[in-house]
C-alpha cells in the first residue's frame, strides 16, 4: 500500500459557470421593471455564488493499494488486477473518482480500472479488472485519484504508486522459421541456389584448372573427351532481417479485447528467431519505423541473448512507443542499414499502403522478402469489410511479385500459418 | 466494496430532467412561459441520451429565460424561489451527469451519484433560505437603488472569494 501521494491539480470545475451573469440579468431587469421578486430570484443566485467562492477541495486522504495475480504472466494469459483505494483520513469523501495508470501497451479484457465512490473514513472501493498485454516489461503508471465536495464544483487530484508497478509477459520460446534464400556464402545447412561442394546435384560445367578431381564428370570425359566439372547445390547460412510493425497504424485487433497486430508480431518474430538461430542463420532484428531498434545480423550466445532482450524490453516494441512515421519514410533506416542479400522477413498486417510499398521497395532492391500478415480486420461492419478487401488486395499484389505471403487468421496458431504454402490466398467464410 | 458495472450519469440526467418539469410545472403562466419551459425540458432531456454539456447549458437557458419570463408575467415569491432552485438544479445536474458519464463510463460508481443529488440539493435549499430570509428582512423593505446595490455588492463580494 502506498500513501505518498503526488498532488497534480487543484481546480474548479466552472459547473456554475455564467451564474454570475444570470444574477446580473435578474437584477438588471428587477431595476428596469421593478419587480421585487427578480431580486429574490438574484439573492438565491448570489447566494449559490458565496458557495461557490467559499468552498475549497476537500484533503485527498486516500491510499492505493494493487494485487496482481501473478507478475510474470505468460504471453496470451490475462491477468488479474485489483487496485483498491481506501480513505485513510477521518472525514467523509463525497466524491472520490479513481483510475488505475494501467500500463499503456496493455488493455483491460474485463472489467474496469476506474470507479467512482463515496468513501467514510475506513472505506475502500477495489478497481478489479483484467489486463491482457504482448510480450515483455510493462510499467504501471501512478493511480490518479480525485476528490471533489458533494456538488462536484471543486476537485483536488493526486497520484499514487503503489507496488507492484510492472507486469511482464514471457513468451515460451517456441520456434518456428519460414523458407529463406541464403546469399552469404557463409557455409550454412540451407540449401542455395548456388553450385559448389554439397550433396544434392546442381548443375555440371566446365571444367577449370582447381577443380577438385573427384568433382570431375569423368562418364562423360569417357564419352566426348571433354573435361567438365559437376556442381552440386551448396549448402550455405542466409542473414535475415525480422521487421516488425510496430507503428501505431498497427496497433489494431479484430476486436476489443484481441491481440493487436503488433503483440502477434512481436511473438512471431519470437519464434522466428528462435526457429532461424536454430537453423543456423544469421539473424537480425528491427522495429519499424526503426526509430530505436536496429539489430544487425549476427550470429553468437552475446548476439542471442541481446535480441531476446531488445524484443521483450525494448520499448520501440510496445505498441505506444513507435508512432508513425512521415508518410513514405517507412523503413528508411532499415533500407539504409540492410546488409546486401539479406533476407527480410516483414511483419505487419499491411492496413495500411506503407509497408505494402516497403515490402515492394525491399524486394525492389533485390533483397529476398517474406511478409508475414497477422490479420487484424473484423468484418462485421461495412468499414471492416473495406479494410479486409484493401488488405487482401495488398497480399495478392505481393505474391504476383514473387514476395512469399504468410496470411495469418487471429484464430490461427502461428506454428500452422508458417507451415502452409505462401502462395496460397487463405479462403474465409464471411 | 466493489459494485456491479453501472451506467454513470444515468442517475443524475433523470434527476435533471425531473428538476427540469419541476421548473417547468412551477413557472408555466402563460403562452411564452409554456414554449420557453418545454424548449428547456426537451434540451435537459436530449443532454441526457446525448450527453452533450452545450444542450445542458442550452435547457438550463432556457428554463431561466422562462422563469424571468413568469416572475414578469407575475409568478409569486414562493413559487419564483422554488422554481430558481429546480431551474439551477436541473442545470447542474445536466453537467454533472455528462461529467459522471465522461469520467467513469461503465465502472461502478457507487453511491456517488445519489449523494451528488442530495448534497447539491442541500446546498441550492440552505442558498433558497437565505436568499427568502434576506428578501424577508431586508431586500423587500428597502428602496429598490438600495436592494440593488446591496445585490451587486454581494455578486461582486462572493466573486472576490474566489481564489
Amino acid at each position: 500500500m502506498t500513501d505518498e501521494r503526488t498532488l497534480v491539480a487543484e481546480r474548479r470545475t466552472d459547473r456554475w459557470v455564467g451564474l454570475v451573469g444570470a444574477v446580473l440579468v435578474a437584477t438588471a431587469l428587477a431595476a428596469l421593471t421593478r419587480t421585487p421578486t427578480l431580486l429574490l430570484v438574484a439573492a438565491f443566485g448570489t447566494a449559490v455564488l458565496a458557495y461557490n467562492g467559499v468552498v475549497r477541495p476537500p484533503e485527498a486522504t486516500v491510499a492505493v493499494e494493487r494485487r496482481v495475480e501473478t507478475r510474470d504472466p505468460g504471453v496470451g494469459q490475462r491477468v488479474s488486477v485489483e487496485t483498491t483505494v481506501r480513505n485513510v483520513g477521518d472525514r467523509t469523501l463525497a466524491d472520490v473518482r479513481a483510475a488505475d495508470g494501467i500500463p499503456p501497451a496493455t488493455r483491460v479484457v474485463d472489467g474496469s480500472a476506474r470507479a467512482g465512490a463515496v468513501l467514510r473514513p475506513g472505506e475502500s472501493v477495489t478497481l478489479a479488472y483484467d489486463l491482457a498485454g504482448g510480450p515483455g516489461a510493462h510499467r504501471f503508471e501512478p493511480a490518479t485519484v480525485a476528490v471533489r465536495d458533494v456538488a462536484g464544483l471543486v476537485e483536488r487530484r493526486v497520484e499514487l504508486d503503489p507496488s507492484p508497478d510492472r507486469l511482464t509477459w514471457t513468451q515460451e520460446l517456441s520456434a518456428a522459421d519460414v523458407p529463406v534464400e541464403p546469399r552469404t556464402g557463409l557455409p550454412g545447412r540451407t540449401p542455395a541456389d548456388r553450385g559448389g561442394a554439397g550433396v544434392a546435384f546442381h548443375s555440371v560445367r566446365e571444367h577449370r584448372p582447381g577443380d577438385p578431381l573427384g568433382r570431375v564428370d569423368w562418364n562423360r570425359f569417357a564419352r566426348t573427351g571433354d573435361l567438365s566439372t559437376v556442381e552440386f547445390r551448396r549448402r550455405e547460412a542466409a542473414s535475415v532481417v525480422l521487421a516488425v510493425d510496430t507503428r501505431y497504424e498497427a496497433a489494431l485487433a479484430p476486436e476489443e479485447t484481441a491481440d493487436t497486430a503488433i503483440e502477434r508480431s512481436v511473438s512471431a518474430a519470437g519464434a522466428l528467431f528462435e526457429g532461424l538461430y536454430a537453423a543456423g542463420h544469421r539473424v537480425g532484428l528491427a522495429a519499424l519505423p526503426a526509430t530505436a531498434c536496429w539489430v544487425p545480423p549476427a550470429r553468437g550466445r552475446a548476439h542471442r541473448d541481446r535480441t531476446r532482450r531488445r524484443l521483450t524490453e525494448d520499448p520501440a516494441f510496445a505498441e505506444t512507443s513507435s508512432g508513425t512515421a512521415v508518410r513514405g519514410t517507412l523503413g528508411e533506416r532499415l533500407l539504409a542499414e540492410l546488409p546486401s542479400g539479406a533476407h527480410v522477413v516483414v511483419l505487419s498486417p499491411l492496413c495500411d499502403d506503407d509497408a505494402f510499398r516497403l515490402a515492394r521497395r525491399i524486394d525492389a532492391r533485390g533483397n529476398p522478402v517474406s511478409v508475414i500478415s497477422p490479420d487484424p480486420t473484423a468484418t462485421d461492419t461495412p468499414g471492416g469489410r473495406v479494410a479486409a478487401l484493401e488488405r487482401r488486395e495488398r497480399l495478392a499484389r505481393l505474391r504476383e511479385t514473387g514476395v512469399d505471403v504468410y496470411d495469418w487468421p487471429a484464430d490461427a496458431p502461428f506454428e500452422r500459418v508458417v507451415a502452409d504454402d505462401p502462395t496460397r490466398e487463405v479462403v474465409r467464410r464471411e | 466494496m466493489s459494485d456491479g458495472p453501472g451506467r454513470a450519469g444515468l442517475l443524475t440526467g433523470t434527476a435533471a430532467v425531473a428538476c427540469g418539469l419541476l421548473a417547468f410545472a412551477l413557472a408555466s403562466v402563460g403562452t411564452l412561459t409554456l414554449v420557453l419551459g418545454a424548449a428547456g425540458v426537451l434540451a435537459l432531456a436530449a443532454a441526457l441520451v446525448d450527453r452533450s454539456r452545450r444542450l445542458a447549458t442550452a435547457g438550463g437557458a432556457a428554463l431561466y429565460c422562462q422563469l424571468l419570463a413568469a416572475v414578469l408575467a407575475g409568478l409569486g415569491p414562493a413559487l419564483a424561489l422554488a422554481a430558481a432552485v429546480a431551474t439551477l438544479l436541473a442545470w447542474t445536474f445536466a453537467h454533472s451527469g455528462s461529467d459522471f458519464a465522461a469520467t467513469l463510463g461503465d465502472a461502478p460508481a457507487g453511491a456517488l451519484e445519489p449523494v451528488h443529488v442530495l448534497g447539491t440539493a442541500a446546498v441550492a435549499a440552505v442558498a433558497a433560505l437565505a436568499a427568502y430570509a434576506a428578501f424577508g428582512v431586508s431586500l423587500g423593505g428597502l428602496p429598490p437603488s438600495m436592494a440593488l446595490a446591496f445585490l451587486l455588492a454581494a455578486v461582486g463580494l462572493t466573486a472576490a472569494l474566489r481564489p
